[in-house]
């Protein structure tokens, strides 16, 4: 096993991506903690852990705030003694007045910074104290594939995931010297629970033709999965990588090349 | 992780001591599968102090044998595609596929040695090993993996002279540059066939590569082979945020991760492995 004893936060844990990685984890040998704004899905997820024979804690907090970003951190010191590894996937988006420059307002900007990119700055600051002082750490941010290769204007949710890769970078550079190593992947389209807003109400053959689509104008054909996300995010978060540091990794099936 | 049992693997540039074909061809039998090392040369001298007797390809085919795998050993001269057709037709006779190719042969070329004083015959060479070797190696691999229709993988070995400037190496870099455009391109080529290619970029490592330049190093500056290394490497250390050089072990676990079920959604990517090196 990869990761036999480790402890991880996983941020936004409670379903999609998060869970794939909190499970994919798990199986691999590791405590997880559940984190989610809502405690309700962190505490299925956090059941799902348990049952593969490892300890966990499902914590809601919403990373955007630091004082809960404090409290999650001071928690899992509580239960587990240590962290050994942070997934920063909380993340959100809001498309009710679409993604376009003109119809952003000031409220939307600031709101979906502080979900996707301050949220992992606040993570990152109050795990790393611990990581440095046990001189071993790993670090595994969430961008996004709009970050590099934006599908559509979505200004302010691809500008933090590109604030992400500059978070990775810059963290990495910094952390090196104490054995922590910082990294990003970049998914690209997944199914998962992401594309729910945009499909809520409509019956599930146009979401499946949506997705079908989608998978089309991938290199591979399909859409991913948080299946083959979790597989990359549990390379980073294992000794298999302790020499990669600073690298932002596509996970797209091909994407963001494009065959055009 | 998921084990690698059943699989067979090829790799190229497999018979230095130190090397990263080495590595990556122990740490895939480790992980299950049989492997094919192939080399242009049997058994490639290591300068290192303790080398002496090392025996190559056969002593690397006993340590895979030693871990319960199987093995096939062969020199090939990647510059030569009637050669490489023979390789893989003797590894389908004996395996009946192949899965997985990691192709990390290469040569270093002259360092230090600007553009305007460059060899044409040093030009040519590099070139036609690192580049023009590249694509006959992934074609003829590339061509047995579409015709068994089951996927595969293949990792080329580029390097972070393919990332920027490399003044004294310019033919390196630019062949390297070109392995790198190989990889992406091919990674969309392949994606219909479910044939991963994904490229790794190290950045500087402790390894057979620069042997004779330690050499040169060594008679230049009147000191011994290793002190001359060593004077070397530290002072490459102090330029990578990690603090030290990497080890062939650390690309076999990267091989191993992209040549594994955990990166089949990931094609055309090339990580760079150089401990925060860019």
């Amino acid at each position: 096993m990869l990761l036999k004893d480790r402890v991880a936060i996983v941020t936004g844990g409670a379903k999609g991506i998060g869970r794939g990685i909190a499970l994919k984890f798990a199986a691999e040998g590791c405590h997880v903690v559940i984190n989610a704004l809502h405690i309700e899905g962190a505490r299925k997820v956090a059941g799902e852990v348990e049952a593969l024979g490892r300890r966990s804690l499902a914590i809601a907090a919403d990373v955007s705030k630091s004082t809960e970003v404090s409290t999650m951190v001071d928690q899992t010191i509580e239960r587990f003694g240590k962290i050994d590894i942070l997934v920063n996937n909380a993340g959100g988006i809001s498309l009710a007045r679409g993604g376009a420059i003109d119809n952003t307002t000031e409220d939307d900007w600031d709101r979906i910074i502080d979900i996707n990119l301050k949220g992992q700055f606040l993570c990152c600051r109050a795990v790393v104290p611990y990581m440095k002082k046990q001189k071993y750490g790993k670090i595994v941010n969430v961008s996004s594939m709009g970050a590099v290769h934006p599908p559509a204007p979505i200004i302010h949710y691809h500008s933090a995931k590109g604030g992400v890769l500059s978070l990775t970078s810059n963290l990495a550079f910094e952390l090196a010297r104490f054995n922590i190593t910082v990294n990003c992947l970049l998914p690209g389209p997944v199914r998962s629970e992401f594309f729910n807003e945009m499909f809520q109400g409509a019956p599930d053959k146009e979401k499946e033709d949506f997705f079908e689509r989608l998978g089309k104008r991938v290199p591979m054909q399909r859409m991913g999965t948080p299946e083959d996300i979790a597989g990359v995010a549990l390379f980073l978060a294992s000794d298999l990588s302790s020499y990669v540091t600073g690298e932002s990794i596509c996970v797209g099936g091909g994407l963001p090349l494009t065959p055009d | 992780m998921s084990n690698l049992k059943g699989k067979v693997a090829f790799i190229t540039g497999a018979a230095s001591k130190r090397g990263m074909g080495h590595a990556i061809a122990l740490r895939l039998a480790r992980e299950g599968a049989d492997v094919v090392v192939t080399d242009k040369f049997a058994a490639p001298r290591s300068l290192f102090p303790g080398d002496e007797a090392w025996g190559g390809l056969d002593a690397i085919v006993g340590e895979i044998e030693a871990l319960g795998r199987k093995a096939l050993a062969a020199t090939l001269d990647i510059n030569a595609s009637r050669e490489i057709d023979g390789v893989v037709t003797r590894a389908l006779n004996k395996f009946g596929k192949i899965d997985i190719l990691v192709h990390a042969a290469a040569i270093r070329g002259p360092v230090g040695v600007p553009v305007v004083d460059l060899a044409e015959k040093d030009i040519r060479a590099i070139i036609d090993v690192d580049l023009v070797g590249s694509f006959l190696v992934t074609k003829a691999l590339a061509r047995a993996m579409i015709d068994r229709g089951e996927g595969g993988k293949i990792v080329i070995i580029c390097s972070t002279a393919g990332l920027k400037g490399v003044p004294g190496s310019a033919a390196y870099g630019a062949a390297k540059w070109g392995t790198i455009g190989l990889t992406r391109s091919l990674a969309l080529e392949l994606a219909k066939y479910r044939i991963n290619v994904n490229g790794i970029n190290p950045g500087m490592f402790v390894t057979n590569l620069r042997d004779e330049s330690f050499a040169r190093m060594a008679e230049a500056q009147g000191v011994t082979w290793e002190e001359a290394r060593k004077k070397d490497q530290d002072a490459l250390a102090k330029m990578i945020p990690w603090g030290r050089l990497g080890t062939a072990g650390e690309i076999a676990d990267l091989a191993y991760f992209l040549v594994s079920d955990q990166s089949a959604y990931m094609t055309g990517e090339v990580i760079v492995l150089g401990g925060g090196v860019t």
